[in-house]
């Protein structure tokens, strides 16, 4: 998702997945607790975005997380770059090495409680967790 | 029903971590406690008993280690975890059971849900701060209290006015 110009900025109608390694982030019913959107380190907050990849390539980058850091990928939850501008944030294309599709969600208030009320907003709209998929 | 017990309970105000000093006063103290504890004990009353301080214990054990979310999660400390824990003991009987979880800044959440666009979530940090968002509809409130041993008055109205709409 980027060129000798740059990345190319995230739209409105793009797709953005949060990866879910921690049990306690979804639901029974299987929809996304705000707290997996706290930013922290604070001000950002990492996703990935689908655009120019696969279903397989985008779990790749989700399973490499996991790996990393010895963690259980539950799954993701997907939101549009819409729902983000809904709620005051912006997400901003920043690739890193091993994830070119890297997306920092930035704009994030500074005080807690305003913060879980963006996050609360913005798991409102998020899909419920797409589980990995079983091989 | 449901609506006016959980009123009458937050007008009456939880308990505090303040208490007379007296014979007397103390009798009453550890009569009351033992009543709440065994009231607790009782799913008929929807406290979820135990149950809720058991999920709390895990929490801490699941977080317990920096990165424990996958990404650059802080443990959550001690001090946290006993903090939700007077915190819940706060509660005036009859509120909902919360579900337990944590925060990639190691505090503890509290959510009482009822769909992804009608819920309360409370999260308590090591230092005593109760920071809180409510989302009821298109409604929506959020604030800071310091918790010294009472559950704030605002936090439980929006628990109550999620559970009565």
């Amino acid at each position: 998702m980027s060129d000798d110009a740059g990345p190319t900025p995230v739209a409105n109608d793009e797709m953005l997945a949060r990866f879910i390694l921690f049990s306690r982030w979804f639901r029974e019913d299987r929809t996304i607790r705000p707290d997996a959107f706290i930013p922290h380190p604070y001000p950002d907050l990492s996703v990935t975005r689908h655009t120019g990849i696969s279903e397989t390539q985008l779990w790749q980058f989700g399973e490499q997380v996991a790996q990393e850091t010895e963690r259980t990928l539950y799954g993701r939850s997907d939101v549009l770059g819409q729902a983000v501008r809904n709620v005051k944030l912006e997400p901003v294309a920043a690739p890193m090495q091993d994830n070119p599709n890297h997306v920092n969600i930035v704009g994030w208030p500074a005080t807690k409680a305003e913060q879980k009320s963006f996050a609360q907003k913005l798991a409102a709209n998020a899909s419920p967790l797409v589980p990995v998929p079983q091989e | 029903m449901i609506e006016l017990a959980l009123a009458t309970m937050i007008a009456c105000e939880s308990p505090t971590l303040t208490r007379g000093s007296s014979e007397a006063a103390q009798y009453v103290n550890s009569q009351t406690e033992l009543a709440r504890k065994l009231l607790r004990g009782s799913y008929a009353l929807g406290w979820g008993g135990e149950e809720v301080f058991n999920e709390l214990d895990e929490v801490q054990q699941e977080c317990s280690e920096t990165g424990w979310d996958g990404y650059h999660a802080e443990p959550v400390s001690p001090e946290t975890h006993f903090l939700a824990g007077e915190f819940l003991k706060a509660l005036p009987l009859g509120i909902p059971v919360p579900a337990v979880s944590a925060d990639p800044d190691g505090q503890i959440t509290l959510e009482w849900y009822i769909s992804p666009k009608k819920t309360v979530s409370v999260s308590i940090s090591g230092d005593g701060d109760l920071h809180f968002s409510s989302l009821n509809g298109s409604s929506s409130i959020y604030g800071t209290e310091s918790f010294y041993g009472k559950a704030p008055r605002n936090i439980l109205e929006a628990i109550q006015r999620l559970n009565a709409a």
